[in-house]
């Protein structure tokens, strides 16, 4: 059977997005018994049945990095490993990678791609010899960066979403969840991070329309993201919305999202927008813009905006509180998501790691591999 | 630039796209304008097929020389987006008119594209704008790296690629060659095109040779190499390290030192007298350097700990409920040998009484210690009558072997005779003052029954001031190393194996046992020993033990013993770890390591990270798929 060995490095840093690919098609992959999963803990890992655990030195972030790879191959040299695969940007030197990709918005945000963290992401993309992208705008934009990969050894899998987590909830469970976080007023959803580096997460957008409604009724209420509503943020919004800002586990996060009155995700990037079809799944109306693959995540479901206008999205946020429109987006966005499942993307893992088996085993790759760890261990030599 | 020109290669090349006629005269007389640096906007209305189309063709044209200047000249764009509301010309960075109009089609192209996106904040379009310079970065990349690239004559065509011409020396390598010779530095572009200028104005070569030779420069040069010419700058600052500090010399002095250097800010025998003073500032000043043992830096960290302060946290900690245990790490290796004494632990006894019985317990508790540990204890004639405690251990544990030598002798002398007894596989030093977690030796030896190619294993670690606390109680202070993965260069700032590392017998009969002319850093040199015979080692994150900061202990003790052996552990190792890679002149390095990158010339700064990054990049582009296309064809 193929060795699949996942580099868990991911963990170590965050528990963000990418924690949940990650802990939902390593589940599926597991359970489904095609691949002999091993997996490099670094720390945090989740404890999934069915893999096996390799203790392995954390990563000093973000620093080390060649010798960090040079000591991964020796593990996957020891385990036999025929596919290597990383939740973020770690690589071996000679072993076939498979890499995921999420987006390329660091490359295309002006971030200093010249700190290591970026450059670690380079030598993986460099390195992978296969790409699995989150949605087909990210596969795009791959294929646009780096133009000496094939397209056909790019493979789209959208991200998926947990249909038993993120569903309709009982009336009586979301009025207790509301009671809870003191929500007896309609509130508005917001989810993730609010200032992102040159602003393409847009929130400005959104709580500057705040201050244009003229009925004050309601709250703001905003999931995760940096720990504390940022000033620039509070003063935009009118005297009378509370703003609370949580962290909440997924169960009652699909709560948040059965009793809100919208998700608004006024992003003008995404590498796919995961809490969008998360609120749909959970019948909670969504606005957001058809920028980056948002419009892939948003299919026809969303009430879609520019994503620049004031007056647009002052228009979005009266509308959704129609409840007419409110049933359309509900009704629509509960077909449009049922197509996405951590299963699909599983399984495009699966064959993506059993064809690179395959392609590896004919030797297409060997001398590159011999050509890429001469390289690497020279990097590694005027590592300081 | 001349009408007459544009006319003329108009017709010959771009005929080809009748469409393009149209626009071509607005684009050509915008170019005209921002030629001479006035920003006159081209004609914005070409439809985005016909760009692309342009683009091609012109791409298509480019000399690799051409398609390598271009790469640089999107590179400059792309970095320079963040100068937002940036006028300007980027085509006049490149200061040479001798490029072609395919060039300078693509040029003009790029230069709108970057001040578009210079004076553009909305992220949706400046990503746009981004991925336009990106793409057209990534074309010339990847024709450049296509052997058809060469000369613009192989236009498209059906036809084989032309034979590749020989390397030969051109115009620019060899004035690059007068500059390394005359004034030890490569030239900017700027200045290469100065001369490509000179020599098309009628200056003849020889010309050039007897000015470069006469100049300031070359004689500033001169003096500089005097000392040692026959040095690369990076040997000439090792030797004057082991010389004159009577150590070895760091990467990062290298470095500091060899920037000067080549920047021309230092001349050798300015840094001779620099190094020279310093030396004898250490040699005067060494005496009163202050080290209590009150204060220790947290390795891996920027953090210190202090006595004071631990004092002032301790009211507060133990006051706490104990914390939740530690979950970070639930993954473990376990020990697959079946029982039999796999592990030895060596202790070093001297005046060990405060410590022995507490010792014994903790040692014994371990998990393992019955089934796969034998305590190996060398009393080195310790006064202290440790044994009467011991004894009482004895009893109830077979694996305790008592060896009590009859006069004193030195730790490492302690911990030879401790290995030569051992009847373990894997060996472990334990200090009397520290302590482990009951599942220290236990996960210890679990990495290395399970990863044959580690050497040596060691941890992250937790401090104490404290040595009659708890595992748990110390854990909860929460002064916990952040070790690296052991690399040359951070083994040589510090030491990660620290007070508690396990590590196979058999590296003693291929590398010797722990040289007894140290005091106090035997260990260290040992260890060093390993890496440079390429040993691995392997770190757990878990912290299962914790390192007792005794202001008294000798490993702390404040006399300058440890500091006087790390300088000669450093002496005789940094050639050996110190790779010759930082050492050697850069653009050897670049030359002999890092094949099929072009070095820019203009950039200054010599990373060479950076640029085995681009090797990287490179071979991605040139190697990777070669195989899977020759398939497919």
């Amino acid at each position: 059977m193929t060795r699949l060995l996942v580099d868990g490095v991911f963990f170590q840093i965050n528990n963000t997005g990418i924690a949940r690919v990650w802990r939902s098609v390593l589940g599926i992959l597991a359970a489904s018994g095609g691949l002999e999963i091993y997996f490099l803990d670094r720390g945090h890992a989740p404890k999934i049945e069915g893999i096996q655990y390799i203790p392995f030195p954390q990563k000093t972030l973000f620093a080390h990095c060649a010798a960090d790879s040079l000591l991964i191959q020796k593990v996957c040299d020891h385990y036999k490993i025929d596919v290597f695969t990383s939740t973020y940007y770690t690589t071996p030197v000679s072993t076939p990678m498979l890499l995921m990709v999420h987006d390329m918005i660091p490359e295309l945000f002006d971030f200093d791609l010249t700190c290591r963290a970026w450059m670690e992401k380079d030598t993986a993309i460099c390195f992978a010899q296969r790409y699995l992208c989150v949605s087909e705008n990210t596969r795009y934009d791959l294929l646009t960066f780096y133009q000496e990969i094939p397209p056909d050894k790019v493979t789209v899998a959208r991200d998926g979403v947990d249909h038993r987590v993120f569903k309709m909830r009982p009336a009586v469970d979301v009025m207790a969840f509301r009671k809870t976080y003191g929500l007896n007023r309609p509130y508005f959803l917001f989810v993730g991070s609010r200032v992102q580096h040159n602003g393409y997460k847009n929130s400005r957008l959104f709580f500057d329309a705040l201050d244009q409604l003229s009925s004050i009724d309601f709250d703001v209420f905003c999931v995760g993201g940096e720990k504390d509503i940022e000033a620039e943020v509070l003063k935009g919004i009118p005297k009378g919305v509370r703003c609370i800002r949580v962290e909440l586990a997924d169960e009652e996060l699909s709560l948040a999202y059965n009793g809100a009155i919208a998700l608004v995700y006024p992003s003008l990037y995404e590498g796919f927008g995961m809490p969008v079809i998360e609120a749909m799944a959970s019948g909670c109306p969504v606005i957001t813009t058809p920028h980056g693959s948002l419009r892939e995540a948003a299919g026809d479901a969303a009430c879609l905006v520019s994503g620049a206008s004031l007056e647009e999205m002052c228009n979005a946020l009266r509308q959704v509180r129609e409840p007419g429109y409110r049933e359309t987006l509900k009704r629509k966005g509960l077909e449009h998501v049922k197509q996405f499942s951590w299963e699909k993307m599983a399984v495009q893992i699966m064959k993506d790691v059993l064809v690179l088996h395959d392609e590896a085993q004919q030797g297409l790759y060997d001398s590159f591999f011999k050509n890429w760890r001469q390289l690497r261990e020279v990097q590694a030599s005027v590592d300081f | 630039m001349k009408h007459r020109t544009v006319d003329s290669i108009y017709r010959t090349e771009f005929d080809l796209i009748p469409e393009f006629k149209l626009n071509w005269m607005s684009r050509v007389s915008g170019f005209i304008d921002l030629d001479r640096g006035r920003s006159v906007g081209i004609a914005n209305d070409m439809d985005d097929n016909l760009k692309k189309r342009m683009i091609e063709l012109a791409l298509s044209k480019l000399s690799s020389a051409e398609l390598e200047n271009m790469q640089r000249l999107t590179e400059i764009a792309l970095n320079q987006s963040r100068n937002y509301g940036a006028q300007g010309n980027l085509l006049l960075l490149l200061k040479s008119d001798k490029c072609s109009m395919a060039f300078k089609t693509v040029g003009v192209m790029v230069n709108r594209t970057w001040r578009a996106l210079s004076q553009n904040t909305n992220p949706v379009e400046r990503a746009t704008l981004v991925k336009e310079l990106v793409d057209l970065r990534e074309k010339c990349a990847i024709r450049a790296m296509s052997p058809q690239a060469e000369g613009s004559t192989a236009a498209a065509g059906g036809d084989a690629a032309p034979p590749q011409p020989a390397p030969q020396m051109t115009l620019e390598n060899a004035i690059v060659k007068v500059y390394e010779q005359s004034v030890g530095r490569t030239p900017g572009q700027d200045e290469i095109n100065i001369w490509k200028n000179n020599f098309e104005n009628g200056v003849p070569f020889h010309e050039f040779l007897l000015l470069m030779s006469g100049g300031e420069e070359t004689k500033n040069c001169k003096t500089s190499k005097a000392i040692l010419a026959e040095k690369s700058d990076g040997a000439f600052v090792q030797l004057l390290y082991e010389l004159l500090h009577g150590r070895g010399c760091s990467v990062w002095e290298i470095n500091h030192w060899v920037s000067k250097l080549t920047g021309g800010t230092m001349q050798r025998p300015e840094i001779l007298a620099a190094i020279f003073n310093d030396a004898v500032k250490f040699y005067e000043h060494s005496s009163e350097t202050v080290h209590d043992g009150l204060s220790c830096q947290i390795l891996g960290t920027s953090r210190v700990v202090t006595a004071d302060h631990w004092k002032r946290m301790a009211q507060a900690v133990l006051k706490q409920p104990a914390p939740a245990p530690d979950d970070r790490y639930a993954h473990r290796f376990y020990i697959k040998s079946e029982p039999r004494f796999l592990v030895t632990a060596i202790a070093s006894l001297y005046r060990g009484g405060d410590f022995i019985e507490q010792f014994m317990d903790n040692l014994t508790a371990q998990s393992v210690f019955d089934d796969y540990c034998e305590l190996v204890i060398v009393d080195a004639d310790s006064p202290e009558h440790e044994f009467e405690t011991i004894k009482r251990y004895l009893s109830k544990h077979k694996g305790i072997n008592y060896i009590r030598m009859n006069y004193r002798i030195g730790i490492y002398d302690a911990w030879n005779v401790g290995v030569k007894a051992a009847r373990g596989d894997y060996l472990t030093n334990t200090n009397l003052d520290d302590l482990r977690r009951t599942d220290s030796l236990e996960q210890q030896a679990a990495v290395l029954d399970n990863l044959p190619f580690v050497d040596v294993t060691y941890q992250d670690l937790y401090y104490t001031f404290d040595p009659r606390l708890s595992f748990g109680e110390i854990a909860a202070f929460g002064y916990e190393t952040n070790l690296p993965i052991i690399t040359p260069y951070n083994l040589m700032q510090f030491n990660s194996p620290h007070n508690a590392p396990m590590w196979r017998k058999r590296l003693h009969d291929e590398l010797g046992y722990f040289n007894t002319h140290f005091k106090s850093a035997g260990d260290y040199e040992f260890w060093m020993r390993c890496l440079a015979a390429g040993k691995c080692f392997y770190k757990l994150n878990d912290p299962h033990v914790v390192y007792y900061q005794n202001p008294k202990g000798l490993s702390t003790r404040p006399d300058s013993r440890g500091i006087v052996e790390a300088k000669e552990i450093h002496k005789t190792y940094a050639r050996k770890l110190v790779s010759e890679n930082l050492v050697m002149p850069f653009q050897q390095f670049c030359r002999e390591k890092l094949p099929a990158v072009p070095i820019a010339l203009d950039e200054g700064k010599n990373d060479r990270y950076a640029f085995s990054q681009r090797a990287l990049r490179n071979a991605a582009r040139q190697s990777k798929y070669a195989a899977v296309n020759g398939i497919v064809r």
